[in-house]
């Protein structure tokens, strides 16, 4: 015959599930979301995690929707990462090249004190929007572990790339170009 | 002209004489570097700027230099970090959040130790109260034992 747990016992359960709860969600917050890249591997194309940020030159807020209809290369830098520093002169190249063919580079500024970020900005002439994400919160939505990355949002704002690490002139050709010849 | 250098070196002499005071009297500063860097979080290692050693730590311990040199106090140095990197800068948690577990967990894993030490000492109390009472030794159970120890003392004698 199965004894029923008595109240001790439903305690304990109680107690054990809380603490089973609590590291599960310290554990889903802290860990890197790896689904737009799974999304990639299988040929789908995730819907791109909201993006509201204010600008970092202008004071205005951009959203990421606000880009809809455009193909936008999202890359998230830091002024006290060298890598990032290597690549922005490209971007900013790429964002000339693009501009006219309804592709946009937009720079999200993460982790990072706003007047050396400024100063990234400045040295190296910099001229597409630059948005500022200090506590991280779009590093967290689009699972960024390190800087630079990038991802490359369709005209109907899904992932369609992903980029971790400093981006290539390889990379965007083959991801970005072929994007700004389809229209749909 | 020789006498440029002895002006300068008279006005530095008397403006840190009057600069000097003013400053000891505001107790400038207010708070060094190092008592700040257990306050603030390296964002990107996620430990405190004490045990922090990478590029975007230095440039926090920057910060901070420049705010603690203005002569900011704790609290005003903590809402500069704040404002410039949100509120996850802080090594403290906030109240409010999932973050609010870090304050509630604790405060409830005491209370549940506490409470579970009480049951367990309340369930051997009981128990021990529970123990039947032997009922007293009869003359004859005496006499029977001092006849054995009797016998044994015999023995070993």
């Amino acid at each position: 015959m199965r004894r029923r747990p008595g109240l001790r016992g439903w305690l304990v359960l109680l107690a054990t599930t809380g603490v089973l709860v609590l590291l599960g969600l310290g554990l889903a917050a802290n860990h890197p979301s790896r689904g737009l890249d799974q999304a990639i591997a299988q040929g789908r194309r995730a819907l791109a995690p909201s993006v509201r940020l204010p600008s970092l030159t202008t004071g205005r807020t951009y959203t990421l929707r606000a880009f809809r209809g455009r193909v936008v290369v999202l890359n998230l830098w830091a002024s006290w990462c060298e890598p990032c520093r290597a690549e922005a002169p490209l971007l900013e190249r790429w964002s000339r090249r693009i501009a006219a063919r309804g592709g946009s580079v937009v720079g999200i500024d993460t982790f990072d004190t706003s007047s050396d970020a400024r100063s990234f900005i400045r040295q190296l002439h910099l001229t597409y929007p630059m948005l500022r994400d200090p506590s991280g919160v779009v590093k967290a939505r689009f699972g960024v572990t390190g800087f630079p990355e990038s991802f490359v949002v369709d005209r109907a704002g899904r992932v369609a790339a992903v980029a971790r690490g400093p981006v290539t002139d390889a990379f965007m050709r083959t991801t970005v170009l072929p994007l700004l010849g389809n229209r749909t | 002209m020789r006498r440029t250098p002895i002006i300068l070196l008279a006005a530095w002499i008397s403006l840190s004489g009057f600069t000097a005071p003013a400053l000891a009297a505001a107790g400038c500063p207010r708070t060094t570097e190092v008592a700040m860097e257990s306050k603030i979080m390296c964002q990107v290692c996620g430990v405190p700027l004490a045990l922090a050693n990478s590029l975007e730590a230095d440039r926090e311990r920057a910060l901070i230099s420049r705010l603690v040199a203005r002569c900011e106090s704790p609290t005003q140095i903590e809402a500069a970090m704040v404002a410039e990197y949100g509120p996850s800068i802080l090594a403290t948690p906030p109240a409010h959040g999932f973050a609010i577990t870090a304050w509630l967990v604790p405060g409830i894993a005491i209370a549940a130790a506490a409470l579970g030490i009480g049951g367990v000492l309340l369930s051997v109390r009981r128990r021990r109260r529970d123990v039947p009472r032997l009922a007293p030794v009869t003359a004859a159970e005496e006499a029977r034992l001092d006849a054995a120890l009797a016998s044994y003392t015999r023995r070993d004698g």
